[in-house]
């Protein structure tokens, strides 16, 4: 059985100088698969991230949406194509409520189009009624920072400020959800609550979900699928158990600080990076 | 021909005038990072304790030395003073933006209902003599501005980069963080900067007195070019002096051709427009991906992209 | 009497202008200094349109508008990519050189001569000339565009804006096109402060360059401050009262007339200073767009994510 990848990198390469962050970089990231990106520091995992969001520009190579080339599509246009992502340094917002950032999420609002603002207020009432309410539902679900809807976000705690950022992304509505390091940094039940919403995502909603992390429970756990990328380039990729006794990645691996011992039996399991930066 | 060297002198003592400012107003905010708007409030308000006394005492030397003390430490003490217990406790850019532009409001008014909005002037005759230069005429005092200029360019060039307590001020410009790191005492060397910085804005103050007059609403004008040069020199010190003379120039070398009328507009508009332009060309040259030659082999391990 | 409805007119024509600034520096936390100036573009070209072209007034405000939406939206647009400080002074450099083309474009503005007799509009054969009138006028514009600030400031595009300010990625992987949610700020605020500009020329009957000198910029920078940063209320309340006080200095016994401009400007710099110093948030602090207590019949919507797989007609 073929599923059609959703997101499809062709040759990508990316450099910064002399340095090169993608080399020539082909991946095919699946439909409504929960999927891991991982590989140590330097590997590119974050840059080709950001060059599936658009926030970073390929030198050559093409970025395909379910077929369709968004190479050159600007970024917050991708968001309406489908695509969201998070960022590594949290960046929710913090002078506005937990409330306000999720309401941000919404697209097509009819209220940030001055148009509709001035001709139509009701709609604009009726709308903005509606999405509170969806807001408030996302919030509910999503648990732990629903209590007080009309906290600054900036004083929430750093594991809260991560969850919020997942939360934000969830009204979008967009079919590809990219994290960056979601996890790092968070205590274990925090982490644990994280990756079951996101498993929910993709088993329970068809979305896809492709999460860069380095914490090894988030990919063996919920991950379906997994891919390993090395100095650029894709290292290996397959079911978390296939890549697990890759050799390769072993080889790759073995030269890193294990966080955890072995889960496996003959596999030496090593956690991604020495540091905490992908 | 002449009138073309006559404009080139008399806009390379302009600039030398307006030079003096931008370096006192640079040293400031390179080592700070603190938009000091008062700066040019202080200057001028510093200037008028050397009046003062001057008036008061006759137009001898120790008289003139005291009044330059006097508007030297009144500058230095006020913008420390300004420094400490302002500025650092705001902390945040634009609270400090604000703030110093209250209290330059407050200075610059405070002076002018002290000592009246006109203009004073301290006339000191040898200064004011006419000397004559190739085909120039130029007074003693502004060949004194210059070469004073080039004087105190050169000793901030050289204390910067050939003395250990300048190195230590010039490393606290550059990354403040690694200078703390490496022993540099940072926050003596902003006070330093301060007093340095605050020396000059008075040493300016005190050049208009004697020249063209002062009064108190000429604070922000000079604080403007001060900054706008500040802002071009890009944490050179040695840019803001070449930015200085280069303004002083150009600003008079328009009269060259065009309506002297209509200098202070060219003046700013040009500024407006390098910083655009020169911003635009940054973001260009950010933005641009140069395309590298294929190496052997995997490149750049373990460095984060 | 006379004087209270100048001063009356003369705090719309502010707290508009004010409230312009204060969306652009508070809401959306752009830096603005050259406020003063694109007010002065503002009354030179309502005032020019109505002298030398004997346009009414009214429309000339409208003109005025749409040239300050032009000059703030390129001034923007070229000064994008600036970092705050370089920003800061390219703002402030912009307000000098706008104010010295005002004063010595002699032959549009007639720089330091300056524009008087300007007439006050006149429409569908009612004149607006005396001073009862002009204040109906003026208070009926200055309702209209305030009534339209405030309700913009409650609006999915002021959290926009504020998400602008707190972190443009963040609100860009959210699908916002951030460019043109600046555009469109820089384009408002712009056309508020020219046509409060216009108002201004209609109330004074003459104008000058030296009304539009870069104090008058830090001026209004205090009404945003004392009134609090991102709240537009405040600015409302802040040019009353600060205006009041200004007044009131002209009534104090004792100043020399020559004095009293420093005495007030003095005022307003204490202001700023103490302000900043010890209240940071202004009189009236920023408060959130969208509170939950202020929905309280709203539910939240049960289900999940249900809602997710839905899409009643959001989605393309």
């Amino acid at each position: 059985m073929t599923v059609e990848p959703i997101i499809q990198v062709r040759h990508v390469n990316r450099n910064y100088g002399d340095l090169v962050a993608l080399d020539d970089v082909s991946i095919d990231i699946p439909a409504g698969k929960f999927t891991a990106l991982i590989g140590p520091n330097g590997a590119g995992k974050s840059t080709l991230l950001s060059v599936i969001s658009g926030f970073e520009r390929p030198v050559s190579g093409q970025v395909l949406l379910s077929g369709t080339d968004i190479t050159n599509v600007p970024r917050h246009r991708r968001v309406a194509l489908g695509i969201t992502r998070s960022f590594q340094d949290v960046e929710i917002f913090p002078t506005l409520t937990v409330l306000e950032n999720v309401l941000l999420g919404f697209q097509r609002q009819f209220g940030e189009r001055l148009s509709r603002l001035l001709l139509t207020p009701r709609d604009v009432k009726r709308q903005r009624d509606e999405f509170i309410a969806q807001a408030l539902g996302v919030l509910k679900t999503v648990g732990i920072i629903d209590e007080r809807p009309d906290e600054k976000a900036g004083n929430l705690s750093y594991g809260q400020q991560k969850l919020l950022a997942l939360a934000r992304m969830l009204p979008t509505n967009a079919q590809v959800f990219m994290l960056d390091e979601p996890g790092s940094g968070l205590p274990r039940p925090m982490v644990s609550h994280m990756g079951a919403l996101l498993q929910r995502l993709a088993k329970e909603h068809g979305k896809s979900v492709l999460l860069v992390d380095h914490n090894m429970e988030l990919v063996l756990e919920y991950a379906e699928h997994v891919i390993v990328m090395h100095h650029g380039a894709l290292l290996a990729q397959g079911s978390p158990d296939y890549v697990r006794r890759h050799p390769e990645v072993i080889r790759v691996y073995l030269a890193r600080v294990d966080q955890d011992p072995p889960e496996g039996p003959a596999a030496p399991t090593a956690s991604a990076g020495v540091t905490s930066h992908a | 021909m002449n009138l073309f060297v006559e404009l080139l002198a008399a806009g390379g003592v302009a600039g030398a005038k307006v030079g003096i400012a931008a370096l006192g107003f640079a040293l400031i905010f390179y080592t700070t990072r603190e938009m000091h708007f008062a700066f040019g409030a202080v200057a001028v308000a510093a200037a008028y304790p050397c009046y003062w006394v001057v008036s008061a005492l006759g137009d001898g030397p120790v008289a003139t030395a005291l009044g330059l003390l006097a508007a030297l430490a009144a500058a230095v003490l006020l913008s420390i003073a300004l420094h400490k217990y302002v500025y650092l406790r705001l902390r945040s850019v634009l609270p400090v933006v604000m703030a110093s532009l209250g209290i330059s409001l407050i200075v610059e008014n405070l002076i002018q209902i002290v000592a009246g909005p006109d203009i004073q002037v301290l006339n000191y005759p040898a200064l004011l003599s006419v000397v004559e230069i190739g085909s120039v005429r130029m007074r003693v005092l502004e060949i004194g501005v210059f070469i004073g200029f080039v004087i105190v360019a050169v000793a901030i060039d050289v204390f910067l980069n050939h003395t250990r307590v300048g190195q230590g001020l010039g490393a606290t410009m550059d990354d403040p963080g690694m200078a703390e790191l490496v022993g540099v005492r940072t926050s003596r060397m902003r006070i330093g900067a301060y007093a340095a910085g605050a020396a000059l804005g008075a040493l300016s103050g005190i050049l208009m007195l004697v020249d063209t007059g002062l009064k108190p609403a000429n604070g922000f004008s000079l604080l403007l070019y001060a900054l706008i040069i500040t802002i071009m020199g890009r944490g050179s010190m040695r840019s803001v002096a070449v930015w200085s003379l280069l303004f002083g120039i150009i600003r008079s070398l328009w009269s060259w051709q065009f309506s002297p009328d209509l200098q202070e507009l060219a003046v700013f508009a040009l500024m407006v427009s390098y910083l655009i332009i020169r911003d635009s060309w940054d973001r260009y040259q950010f933005n641009r991906i140069r395309p590298i030659s294929r190496p052997a082999g995997p490149v750049a391990a373990d460095l984060r992209a | 009497m006379r004087f209270l409805m100048t001063t009356f007119m003369l705090m719309e024509v502010y707290a508009i202008v004010a409230m312009s600034l204060n969306l652009l520096l508070g809401v959306a936390g752009r830096f603005s200094a050259y406020e003063a100036a694109l007010m002065g573009v503002g009354a030179y070209t309502a005032a020019l349109l109505a002298t030398k072209l004997g346009l009414s007034l009214a429309w000339g405000c409208f003109a005025g508008a749409l040239m300050g939406a032009l000059i703030g939206t390129s001034f923007q647009v070229a000064a994008r990519h600036m970092d705050f400080f370089t920003f800061n002074i390219t703002s402030f450099a912009f307000q000098m050189a706008l104010y010295e083309t005002l004063l010595k474009w002699r032959g549009v503005t007639a720089g330091s001569f300056g524009i008087f007799n300007i007439p006050r509009p006149e429409i569908a054969g009612v004149s607006f000339a005396t001073l009862e009138a002009y204040l109906a006028f003026t208070t009926i514009c200055a309702g209209v565009i305030i009534g339209l600030l405030l309700y913009i400031e409650r609006s999915p595009f002021a959290l926009a804006l504020r998400g602008l300010r707190d972190g443009e990625k963040a609100l860009q992987s959210l699908g916002k096109n951030t460019f043109a949610l600046k555009l469109k700020v820089f384009a408002i605020s712009g056309a508020a402060t020219g046509f409060a500009g216009g108002l201004l020329a209609g109330l004074t009957r003459t104008i000058h360059p030296s009304m539009f000198f870069v104090y008058l910029s830090v001026v209004l920078m205090v009404f945003v401050v004392a009134g609090g940063r991102g709240n537009l209320r405040g600015t409302v309340v802040a040019v009353f009262v600060l205006i009041m006080l200004e007044q009131a200095i002209t009534l104090i016994p004792g100043i020399p007339t020559a004095q009293i401009g420093a005495v007030q400007r003095l005022f307003y710099g204490a202001v700023l200073l103490g302000v900043i110093m010890f209240r940071p948030n202004g009189l009236l602090p920023e408060s959130p767009i969208f509170a939950r207590t202020k929905f309280p019949g709203i539910k939240p919507v049960e289900g999940g994510f249900a809602f997710l797989a839905q899409s009643d007609g959001q989605r393309p």
